[in-house]
């Protein structure tokens, strides 16, 4: 707790912003990957109910740690090395983004160009909502990994 | 040691002469964070020119004798 104080509030709201994270994503993306690994269709009541879960989780998390962290004194002002920490963070997780995605487009020309090989093989034969996922799972993990990076920045000192 | 810059500085040693000034009062001063300050003053990071100035201007001397790079 007394190294915790000794944040700034940019990090312990960074602190704050990857423990959300990983808790919606530990909600949402297995349950959305059980639900395409048993070949239950997608159907709206589903993707529904898990998509408002997810919002609940994420408000509700976000209510309990602003009501953690912001009973403190005055805000603190972001300064240049926090905006150099957050520009750095942006480019790593840029390039997370661009391998992810070039991936996920590799797949698309390899299912489209090979459609026979990728019949035999279940990573490879995706629906469309499948890759939607697969996209939406790069945002989170280059977001992040934006944060962590941060973190990792803050803790180092430069 | 690693994560050192090469530019030194007399933070701490103005800040006490300036009626042991606190970091947080240096850091209000500066507009900045207290944990960038203890960087600036640990030479784990390099301020810009501006907030170098804006250092210097506070205890009211030149940006040479807050800041040193070596020949």
């Amino acid at each position: 707790m007394e190294l915790f104080n000794n944040f700034s509030t940019r990090e312990k709201n960074l602190w704050s912003e990857l423990l959300v994270d990983i808790v919606i994503g530990l909600y949402y993306f297995p349950k959305m990957f059980v639900m395409m690994a048993s070949n239950t269709e997608l159907s709206g009541g589903a993707m529904a109910e898990l998509i408002t879960g997810t919002v609940i989780l994420a408000i509700f998390m976000g209510i309990i740690i602003s009501v953690f962290l912001h009973t403190q004194k005055k805000p603190e002002q972001v300064d240049e090395r926090d905006h150099l920490f957050d520009a750095r963070g942006s480019r790593i997780a840029y390039t997370v983004l661009g391998l992810c995605v070039a991936l996920v487009i590799g797949h698309i020309i390899v299912n489209e160009m090979l459609p026979e090989v990728a019949r035999d093989r279940a990573l490879l034969n995706l629906s469309p909502v499948a890759i939607a996922h697969l996209l939406l799972l790069s945002l989170y993990l280059s977001s992040v990994i934006k944060t962590v990076m941060q973190l990792f920045f803050y803790r180092r000192g430069y | 040691m690693g994560g050192k810059t090469a530019i030194t500085n007399n933070i701490r040693r103005l800040r006490f002469e300036a009626d042991e000034m606190t970091q947080a009062e240096l850091a209000e001063l500066i507009g900045v964070t207290r944990q960038t300050l203890i960087a600036i003053e640990q030479a784990k990071y390099s301020p810009t020119l501006e907030l170098a100035f804006k250092i210097a201007r506070v205890f009211d001397v030149s940006l040479d004798d807050v800041f040193k790079y070596p020949e």
